[in-house]
């Protein structure tokens, strides 16, 4: 057994015996020098925050979720005039920094281009950029 | 879901909120003594980790156990599994960064320094091993010998005749040494 192995499983023995001591010693040792109403309320309360936290979680995951599903599969409503969204999609094609293949626009439907158009301009506004 | 041999989530629920103060106390104590031996999360962060592990059934809560035991083995596994991200993850925790530059450059990478509030005694103190321990007690003959005895898994009256002591000095060591972990 290696010095640090050995010296890690003593660690272990520790908190083993020390667990065994804290259970064998009274309440009332254990509870010396505290307010058992103070320990009581500060238990509930860390019961509730653990509870608010797990809602928290649970609440951004579902999040994350429906905004992953609203950009896949949720019908795009537009405003936009169907030529200006393919003109903006023609002048995002000679972006260097975009990557569209030009000659697919022409092939593409009307409610794609929306689709493509509304997600790419929502794209430049979340990083700073403008239409 | 709750079945012959683990408890259901309101089963559990309900389980935490009958435990005594004595327990809460004793819980309150074992996440001190785990947070200073192991890993840089906080005493509180290691209980509400465990509480949220079990209250969300990720963690089973065998139905026969007392729920103090349940509650420290919950917070051990946090903290060693906190421990192990802490050493074998690429990201070092204990350091945080700020972002120096808000242009991204693909070939320079983004341009960080780190701020590390974390001290190197810190680091020495946590690293897993009994010397985060004897280092507690080091101005302390006495609580040393208790440290040793319990290191080597030996206590109560086992560990009073080991030590050569009657048994009120031993109870009054512990004693001590258990304020000591607990005022962390």
């Amino acid at each position: 057994m290696t010095d640090t192995t050995h010296k890690q499983d003593e660690l272990r023995k520790f908190f083993k015996t020390q667990l065994e001591e804290l259970l064998e010693m009274s309440d009332e040792e254990i509870l010396e020098g505290s307010d058992p109403e103070v320990l009581k309320i500060e238990g509930m309360a860390m019961i509730a925050a653990a509870k608010a936290k797990i809602g928290g979680r649970r609440m951004a995951a579902a999040k994350a979720a429906m905004a992953t599903r609203k950009v896949s599969t949720s019908p795009i409503i537009s405003t936009v005039n169907i030529d200006e969204a393919r003109a903006y999609l023609q002048a995002a094609a000679n972006d260097s920094r975009i990557t569209i293949a030009a000659r697919s626009l022409g092939e593409m439907s009307d409610a794609d281009i929306i689709r493509m158009y509304t997600q790419l301009n929502k794209l430049q506004q979340d990083t700073g950029g403008s239409k | 879901m709750s079945d012959e041999t683990s408890l259901s989530k309101s089963e559990v629920e309900a389980a935490l909120t009958q435990m005594s103060p004595a327990d809460w106390k004793r819980i309150k104590i074992k996440a001190r003594t785990y947070s200073k031996a192991l890993t840089y999360l906080t005493a509180d962060d290691i209980i509400q980790e465990a509480l949220i592990s079990l209250l969300s059934g990720d963690r089973v809560w065998p139905r026969s156990a007392r729920s103090v035991i349940v509650v420290i083995n919950a917070m051990h596994s946090e903290a060693s599994n906190c421990r192990e991200r802490e050493q074998s993850g690429a990201i070092d925790h204990r350091v945080d960064i700020s972002v120096l530059s808000q242009q991204y450059d693909e070939d320079a990478g983004t341009l960080v320094m780190p701020i590390n509030e974390v001290t190197p005694e810190r680091i020495v103190e946590s690293r897993g091993d009994i010397e985060a321990i004897e280092r507690l007690v080091e101005n302390d003959e006495e609580l040393q010998d208790v440290v040793l005895v319990w290191s080597l898994g030996i206590r109560g009256k086992d560990a009073a005749i080991e030590l050569g002591w009657e048994m009120n000095k031993y109870e009054a060591a512990r004693k001590r040494l258990t304020r000591l972990l607990e005022s962390l």
